[in-house]
This record gives C-alpha cells, sequence and structure tokens, in this order.
C-alpha cells in the first residue's frame, strides 16, 4: 500500500464532509474512524467529498491509516506545538483549514477532547452545533444534516439541524457507528496543513504531568460483564466471571463515583455505550441513565436481588437472587466445562 | 520548645450549657473509653473540653466514630450523660467547620430527597404498592405509621415494612401512611450536629403529623422513634410516639394477633436495639412477642439489655468508613454462641449491620430477621 | 482572588416524564434543584477562596425562579449572585446560552478563575463551558478532578483513558469540573435565612449586558430542534430463569456458551 503524498496545492473551497481524526500517541482513537465511517456515507448521500483532518506529532502511521478507511482527502498538521492536544493551539489550526476549504459539515468525535474542540470551534465558526448525537441522517427536503441529540437522562432524543451557520457541525458518541475496513479502493490523498501562523504562545496549557496505564474500549469488547452497586464495590467476582467468559468489567456510574473502578468503565449516558454480543449486568438497577448504555447489546443477561428492578425490562434472561450465591456457581460452570471462548 | 494549647474559657461553658451536663462531674477513670464499642477515646474529649481546649478537641476525629450507643454512660460511675457532652461538641463542631466532609452528603440527601441515602421521593411509597393503606393525608386515621428512609427505600428493609403493614392490618389496626409525602425524620442531621435545617425539618414534620389529625406516630426504626419522643417535643407541640414493638406487646396481651400454630421449632435471640434499650428502656416487650409465637424458644446473648453491643449503626455510622472490625461482627458471633438460629432485633440499621456482618464472617446458619417479620412468618401472612 | 461560577438550574430528571402525544417534556410539577456538577464546580471555587481569599460570584442564566437557587448557593458561602434574566434569553441553544453567560462574566470583569459543570443533568451537551473559553478568549481545562492555584499559575487534574493527566495554564482560566469529584458543602441555614430575607440578587436583562434580540435566546440560535423523540429500545426476550443457584448456574453457562 502506497500512500501518496502530495505537495500542497493551490487551496480552493471545496465544500463536502470534514471529520476531526483525533490520534493519542500515534494511534488514532476508534471513533474517529467511526465517524469516518459515517461521514463517507453522509458524503456519499450528498454527493460530495470526506475530508479528514490530523493534527500532531509523529504521525506517519496514523495518517497512512486514514488514508485507507475513506477518506478522499487526509490534511495532516504535524508539529511539537501539536505533539499534545491543547484546546486552543489545535483550533487555530483546524478554523484556518476549515476557512480555506469551506466543508458544508464538520463531524468530531464526542471524546473529552473532541467537545472541547468542537465547542471552540463552533464560537469560533460561529457554526450551528449538534452535541452527541447517537445517529446522522440527511434531510431529504434541505440536505441539511440532522442529528439526535440525547438529552434528559438518556432515553430522549432530540432531533436537530443546524439552522444558521457554516459548517453544520456535530460530536458524535463513541460506539455508535462502524469504522471502515482498511482498503486499497479507499485510498485518498494526503496533504501537509502550512503551519506558519501556529506560535509557540499559541499553545495555552501545558502538560505538566501524564500517567497513563493499560486501558481498554468498552465500547468496543465483545463481551463485558457490568458490575453495579449491588457488588458492594468489591470488583473480584466480576472481574473473575469477565475472565471465565474472556470479556472485559465494565461498571454502572455509582460504583466509580465510589472509586471502586476508573472512570472510563462508565457505561450509561456519562460513560460508554456498549455494543457487545453479551453483557452480563450484574447488580445495576437499570436506571434511565445506565440503559443508554446497553442499548445496542445483543444479549443481555441480568442477575440482581431486587424483582421489581428496572434493569429486567431491558434484558433477554433475567434472574432474581444472590449474586455471591449465583455467580460463584456461573464461574464453577464455566470452568467445568472449559469455559467460553 | 513548649507547645502550646490555646485555652478558651467560654468552650467548656458552652459545652456545659448545651449538654446541661456538670462536665467537672466526670473524674477521668476513664471506664468509658474502656467500654466504648466504636474504639472512641471519651475520657479525652471530656478531659480537653474541661481544660476548654476547642481546637484540639475538634481536632480529634475520633469524636465523629461514636455510634451514640449510650453504653459509656452504663458503665460511668458517677452517671455522666455522656452523649450530651458529644453532641454538643458535634454541634460546635460543624459550627467550625470541622465535621468530616462525607457527613454534608446525607445532608443534602435529605434537603433535595427528603432521605438521605438519594433514594428518589417518588419511590418512597414503591413497598406500599397494592396494599391498599390509607393516605394519613387525605383520610384520618388513628395511628400514623411513620415508616422512616431506610425502611422504605431499601429492598431487604421494605420485607419489614410490608410485614408489619400486614400485621397492623390483620390485627384490625386503623393506621395510615405519608407515603410519598414522608420526610426524612432528622436523625442523621441531628448527630451531624447541623441545627438550622434540623429546625426547619422538624417544624415542618410537626405541621404534617398535626394534619393528619392522628392520635400517635408509630415507628418502625427506634432511631425514627427516638426523635419523635425525645427530640421533637423541645421544638413544638408533638403527638405521642410509640415504638411499633409496644403496639405489638400490647397486643400479644390482648391477644389481637391470631398466630398459626406450628411445628416449627424457632430458636432465637434477641438483640436489644441501643435506641430502643438504653435510650427508652424498653427490654420486656419485644421479648414478650417473641416468647409468644408458637414454637418459639429464647436464649440470651453475653452482653444482653442494658450491656448490648451496639451494632455501630447509630450516630451517623451508616455514612462512615468501618474503621477494621465493626462491633457487628462480634455481636453475630456472640449469637451463634448463644445456639440460636434466628438473630431477632427490631431496628433497621441493626439488621443491615448483622446481615452484612454475618457474610463478613461466613456465618451461614443465622438468619437475621427483624421483630415484624418473624410475627408476620407466625401468623402465616404473605408478604 | 475574583473567581465566578456559572450555575444551571435543572429539573430533577427522574420526575420528567415525555408526553408522548404532544411530543414535549411534561415540566408541570416537577422539582429544580442545582445541576449537581455545578455544586462540585462552586465547591472547588469556594475551597479555593478558603486558601486565597477573594470573593466568588455565582451566574445563572434563567427566569426569576432561579432565584431561590442562587440564595442555596449564597447560602453555600458564594459572596454574591447575578440572575441573567429576560425574555429574550429564552430558547436558547448553547452557542448563545454560552454567549450570554460570557458576556456577563466580561461585565464582571477582572476576574482570576471561571468554574462551570463539565455537563448538566438535562441537557449534557458538555458545550457551554467550552463555549464560554472561546467567547472570552481564556484558555480551557476541562473535566478537572482537582486542582490548585500558585503564583498566576493554576494546575488541574484530569482524567484520561487508562490513567490521568495534569494540565498547567496561567489565569484567568476557565475550568470545567468534573461530576461528583469532591463533597460540596452544605449550606449554612443561618446565612441562608438572612439571605432570602437581606440578600438582594442582581438581575441583568439584555440590555444591561448590551446585547440585541437577534443573538441571544430562540433567535440567537444557531440549531433548532426538529422533533423530541423516545429512544426506540430493543425488544427484550425478559425471561427469567428461576431455580437453585446451582440450577440457574447451569443455564447461564449454556446460555453464554451458545453466544460464544
Amino acid at each position: 500500500m502506497q500512500v501518496v503524498v502530495e505537495k500542497e496545492s493551490e487551496s480552493k473551497k471545496t465544500g463536502g464532509v470534514f471529520v476531526f481524526l483525533e490520534q493519542t500517541g500515534g494511534t488514532l482513537e476508534t471513533v474517529s474512524l467511526e465517524v469516518l465511517g459515517k461521514g463517507r456515507a453522509i458524503a456519499d448521500q450528498l454527493g460530495v467529498s470526506l475530508a479528514g483532518i490530523l493534527l500532531g506529532e509523529n504521525l506517519e502511521e496514523a495518517f497512512k491509516e486514514c488514508a485507507f478507511r475513506g477518506a478522499d482527502l487526509v490534511l495532516v498538521g504535524e508539529s511539537p506545538l501539536l505533539g499534545d492536544f491543547t484546546t486552543e493551539a489545535y483550533s487555530k489550526v483546524i478554523s484556518g483549514v476549515v476557512k480555506e476549504y469551506d466543508p458544508d459539515i464538520f463531524l468530531v468525535g464526542a471524546t473529552h477532547n473532541g467537545t472541547s474542540l468542537a465547542a471552540n470551534l463552533a464560537i469560533q465558526l460561529h457554526a450551528g452545533l449538534m452535541a452527541h448525537v447517537v445517529d446522522l441522517d440527511v434531510e431529504k427536503e434541505t440536505g441539511k444534516l440532522l442529528g439526535s441529540v440525547p438529552g434528559f437522562g438518556g432515553n430522549i432524543v432530540a432531533v436537530c439541524k443546524c439552522k444558521k451557520g457554516r459548517p453544520q457541525m456535530a460530536t458524535v458518541r463513541p460506539g455508535i457507528f462502524k469504522p471502515l475496513p482498511i482498503s486499497e479502493s479507499l485510498k485518498g490523498t494526503v496533504q501537509p496543513i502550512k503551519l506558519d501562523a501556529l506560535k509557540p504562545e499559541d499553545v495555552k496549557c501545558r502538560v505538566i504531568e501524564k500517567s497513563v496505564g493499560e486501558s481498554v474500549e468498552i465500547s468496543h469488547a465483545e463481551k463485558v460483564v457490568v458490575a453495579g452497586l449491588g457488588l458492594k464495590e468489591d470488583m473480584t467476582l466480576a472481574k473473575t466471571l469477565a475472565k471465565k467468559i474472556s470479556g472485559i468489567l465494565a461498571v454502572s456510574r455509582p460504583v466509580a463515583d465510589k472509586g471502586a473502578a476508573p472512570k472510563d468503565l462508565v457505561v450509561g449516558s456519562t460513560g460508554s455505550s456498549l455494543n457487545a454480543k453479551l453483557a452480563l449486568v450484574l447488580g445495576v438497577s437499570g436506571a434511565a441513565h445506565f440503559s443508554s448504555g446497553i442499548r445496542d447489546v445483543e444479549t443481555v443477561i441480568a442477575i440482581n436481588s431486587d424483582p421489581d428492578a428496572p434493569i429486567f425490562s431491558q434484558a433477554d434472561y433475567c434472574v432474581t437472587g444472590d449474586l455471591f450465591k449465583i455467580v460463584p456457581e456461573l464461574v464453577l460452570e464455566l470452568e467445568s466445562n472449559g469455559g467460553a471462548n | 520548645m513548649k507547645t502550646v494549647l490555646k485555652e478558651e474559657p467560654d468552650f467548656a461553658k458552652r459545652v456545659r450549657d448545651m449538654s446541661g451536663e456538670m462536665l467537672s462531674l466526670c473524674y477521668q477513670c476513664g471506664t468509658c473509653t474502656a467500654s466504648c464499642p466504636m474504639g472512641v477515646p471519651v475520657r479525652r474529649l471530656i478531659r480537653s473540653s474541661q481544660l476548654g481546649l476547642k481546637d484540639f478537641t475538634l481536632a480529634n476525629c475520633d469524636l465523629w466514630n461514636c455510634a451514640t450507643c449510650k453504653l459509656c454512660e452504663t458503665t460511668c460511675p458517677r452517671g455522666v450523660q455522656i452523649t450530651g457532652i458529644l453532641h454538643a461538641l458535634r454541634v460546635i463542631g460543624y459550627e467550625e467547620k470541622k465535621s468530616p466532609k462525607k457527613l454534608d452528603e446525607p445532608l443534602w440527601g435529605v434537603y433535595e430527597d427528603a432521605n438521605p441515602w438519594r433514594g428518589k421521593k417518588g419511590d418512597r411509597a414503591k413497598w406500599a404498592e397494592s396494599l391498599g393503606i390509607k393516605d394519613a393525608e387525605k383520610s384520618k386515621a388513628k395511628y400514623l405509621l411513620y415508616v422512616g428512609c431506610a425502611a422504605s427505600f431499601d429492598p431487604r428493609l421494605q420485607k419489614i415494612t410490608r410485614s408489619l403493614a400486614k400485621v397492623l392490618s390483620e390485627a384490625d389496626v386503623d393506621f395510615g401512611i405519608l407515603g410519598e409525602k414522608e420526610n426524612c425524620c432528622g436523625d442523621v442531621i441531628y448527630h451531624i450536629g447541623e441545627e438550622g435545617f434540623l429546625e426547619e425539618l422538624v417544624q415542618n414534620n410537626l405541621k404534617e403529623f398535626e394534619k393528619t389529625g392522628a392520635e400517635a406516630v408509630i415507628s418502625i426504626s427506634p432511631h425514627c422513634f427516638n426523635m419523635f419522643k425525645s427530640v421533637y417535643p423541645k421544638y413544638g407541640k408533638m403527638i405521642p410516639a410509640y415504638h411499633y414493638t409496644e403496639l405489638l406487646s400490647e397486643f400479644m396481651d390482648k391477644d389481637l394477633l391470631p398466630m398459626v400454630p406450628s411445628d416449627d421449632k424457632l430458636t432465637v435471640t434477641y438483640h436489644d436495639p441501643c435506641y430502643l434499650g438504653r435510650y427508652h428502656g424498653i427490654y420486656e416487650g419485644p421479648r414478650k412477642i417473641l416468647e409468644g409465637l408458637p414454637g418459639a424458644s429464647m436464649t440470651e446473648m453475653t452482653d444482653n439489655k442494658s450491656n448490648a453491643l451496639c451494632c455501630g449503626g447509630g450516630g451517623g455510622q451508616m455514612w462512615m468508613e468501618s474503621i477494621g472490625e465493626r462491633p457487628s461482627h462480634q455481636r453475630v458471633l456472640q449469637a451463634v454462641d448463644s445456639g440460636a438460629s434466628i438473630l431477632a432485633t427490631s431496628c433497621p440499621y441493626c439488621v443491615q449491620n448483622f446481615e452484612d456482618a454475618a457474610k463478613t464472617k461466613g456465618v451461614l446458619n443465622l438468619q437475621v430477621m427483624d421483630v415484624a417479620e418473624i410475627v408476620a412468618k407466625s401468623m402465616k401472612v404473605e408478604v | 482572588m475574583k473567581q465566578v461560577v456559572c450555575l444551571k438550574v435543572t429539573p430533577k430528571i427522574e420526575q420528567l416524564k415525555f408526553d408522548e402525544v404532544k411530543k414535549t417534556m411534561i415540566r408541570e410539577g416537577v422539582e429544580n434543584e442545582i445541576n449537581e456538577a455545578d455544586k462540585n464546580a462552586l465547591e472547588m471555587s469556594l475551597s479555593v477562596r478558603d486558601k486565597l481569599g477573594g470573593q466568588v460570584v455565582v451566574l445563572s442564566m434563567g427566569p426569576p425562579a432561579f432565584d431561590p437557587y442562587l440564595k442555596l448557593a449564597i447560602a453555600m458561602g458564594a459572596d454574591d449572585a447575578i440572575l441573567l434574566s429576560d425574555r429574550a434569553f429564552a430558547g436558547a441553544d448553547t452557542y448563545s446560552t454560552s454567549l450570554v453567560l460570557a458576556t456577563a462574566v466580561k461585565k464582571i470583569s477582572d476576574y482570576d478563575l471561571i468554574f462551570c459543570s463539565e455537563a448538566s443533568s438535562d441537557g449534557s451537551t458538555e458545550q457551554v463551558s467550552p463555549s464560554i473559553a472561546a467567547w472570552l478568549g481564556v484558555p480551557l481545562i476541562s473535566y478537572v478532578g482537582n486542582m490548585s492555584v500558585n503564583d498566576g499559575r493554576v494546575q488541574a487534574k484530569r482524567i484520561i483513558r487508562g490513567g490521568y493527566e495534569v494540565i498547567e495554564t496561567t489565569l484567568p482560566a476557565l475550568l470545567s469540573v468534573e461530576l461528583g469529584c469532591n463533597t460540596p458543602r452544605f449550606p449554612d441555614f443561618r446565612r441562608k435565612r438572612w439571605a432570602e430575607k437581606e440578600f438582594k440578587t442582581t438581575v441583568w436583562g439584555i440590555n444591561d449586558l448590551g446585547l440585541s434580540p437577534n443573538e441571544v435566546g430562540l433567535e440567537g440560535s444557531l440549531t433548532s430542534v426538529n422533533e423530541l423523540r423516545h429512544m426506540r429500545s430493543p425488544q427484550r426476550r425478559k425471561e427469567f430463569l428461576t431455580g437453585e443457584p446451582k440450577q440457574v448456574a447451569a443455564k447461564l453457562a449454556e446460555i453464554i456458551r451458545n453466544t460464544a
């Protein structure tokens, strides 16, 4: 696979769909690839082109990948000043690109950084911005972008559009769309972004300490054990079961709030949506803010001691009982018959 | 280099005035500290208060580990009302912003959701669904059954509430509930030492109780019962307050509880909740109820009646991190030693703490039940 | 040290119901509260003031009915409260909301720190705080768990996937605060009673902010809502499995193996 890096040509207003491609340490965020995949579909629907903007340092591998994931054009900005994400510096570069190319639509994956960036850009560009959309569509009559914005705890969506301003912007919740697989037939061109205007004083924030361990994007796990307060903040049993089914551990919001698990494992409207084949939901009551997180799971098994827990109306298989009696038995059963792989 | 502790003469006076106690009665024998199940250095707190050392006293965070169980008062050779003194220290401590931060959470809970557990108001009366109980605001009833927060929201404790409601119905008692309108009794607020919000809460509750026209209020939790009996009258006119075991014991006497004869043998031991026993001298009533149940035989644990070992739940402890072994751990082992298969009690906090302790200690053959549940079972009432 | 804390009063989510016929939210009889994360933001600001002195001003955009909540913030310890209230402000999306709030912050002037929550419990867009920072041209540190101020610089810790990072920037800066990162202090009820009797909330309308009707509220919004919809719920089997733990476990193991 060869990536053709074109020399910078005369800039022109292309319109079309633009996507911010977020990377951390040279690895693309999965949500950016998801948005690129959906961006392709929307661009095709509108008969326009799709471009990605990628900023950072040492990006060779990253831009190689997105060039084959559906973008017609990948604009790359490499600079030590862009090594760490900072809203102000990234926004300065991107608003320059947007003003030059004048896209119709600009999409950003709703990570923490993406959300801050998108909001900043929306103000600078005086553009409408739809938040955390869980669906994107094109309005037939007008060709305008429609975004489904969740609110009120997660069970209600407001179907919104940008009535004024340009481009039409939206941040997209992780785990909703699917990335396109890497393919030769999707090859796009890569162009560098001129960064002359970017100065050290544009970087307003400095990272003075960073500590990152192993992390998991729960929205991409096939099998998940979701631990709720019913496990009384002790994750051992849940972790054991997760291991037995070759899955990962996730938690409900209150468990993370109590400090029993890190916040990036949270399932629900304030966390991630699961797309698993199987989710074992243990000791979770199933309030509205949680239910949106398991909506897209194929098979949901719920165990809770309260027969009236709302979770049971969101599950395929329901068990009322004592977690501390049932789960150890389940672990034994899975062990004795060679587990589930 | 000498460290000088600052003496504030007004501090000792204030503690005396608030507690109504002669601080000087305490002659520092240390029996209180020795008998405290929560490891609070009671003697030292009183000593530094006597000396007027406000900052030094309030810096001692052990003050907030007190479960207000009154065991120290039982053993004090001079009869000092120690809980009154500690309460005064907490009030001053709260004012000076020296209370543990995490205790602000139950306060917010009561202020915003009428309960310290962050249960939703709309769920407060879910336990009563399809039981057809009178709404005390709309129809006048003889008694107001005050459920309390823990017994309203916790699924395990709701069984106690339903048991009692059904037993009362079977005995043709005329009672009503406030349902979703019921507000916290304020016990946790009182013990955190907050007085401003407490006053508003109590005044509102007094108005609500009066509006119902009920003759008396019956509580499930001894903590609520104590608030109504001892604290509320200080704020205004309060209707008579009873703990439900007082009513059931009376009904036992009058044969108003139709028991179903049974071949089942129940070996029961009764744990005296601090707020029923040491606070209000109610020891015999619950025992009489249990003894009157078919097939029941009673045993006593060591440390019973006025010496009962606290479960460690009172005085705000349900919101504090446990510091190692809780006294409830020791208590369930005492229950096992007594030969009983059922550890009976009549306080929702005790039930929760003993069930947790039994799990922690791996005690499998001990059932923890509230008196109301055992009565309901003996009456073969479906809960 | 002057700090501004932006506050939103939100309905209690669990009490909201969706009218399936009219396709609107039913708001009658629903109780309000200070957005929980805004309490965390206010607590963080008050902690800074406890250490470094100065003033904490709370700011909120809403109808006069929000006033008791601003007084509650005063009771928690805030020094001053400003309500941005005007019919013209109604129906605003995050763009026009943030413009109104940012204009008010500019009018307050000479601020060192601005605190907002990461998100409100109703809209949950997470957009207002970074938008305000953009209008004001101040650096933003978002999703802050804890922070400190030293020598005109602020250091803030935020959780990132797999760990955390500490960011530093110069004042003035805007910090958006993570829900649940601290315990908000309970209001002082004596101060609350004083606030209810004596304290006068400053109210600014559109003219006080020098804005025009087409910049604010519904008119100034760049996004609009076509319709409200219930999220499609997937069809679930809701099949209850019964029996002793061992039996149930066996049934579950079978189901798990079949989904592999």
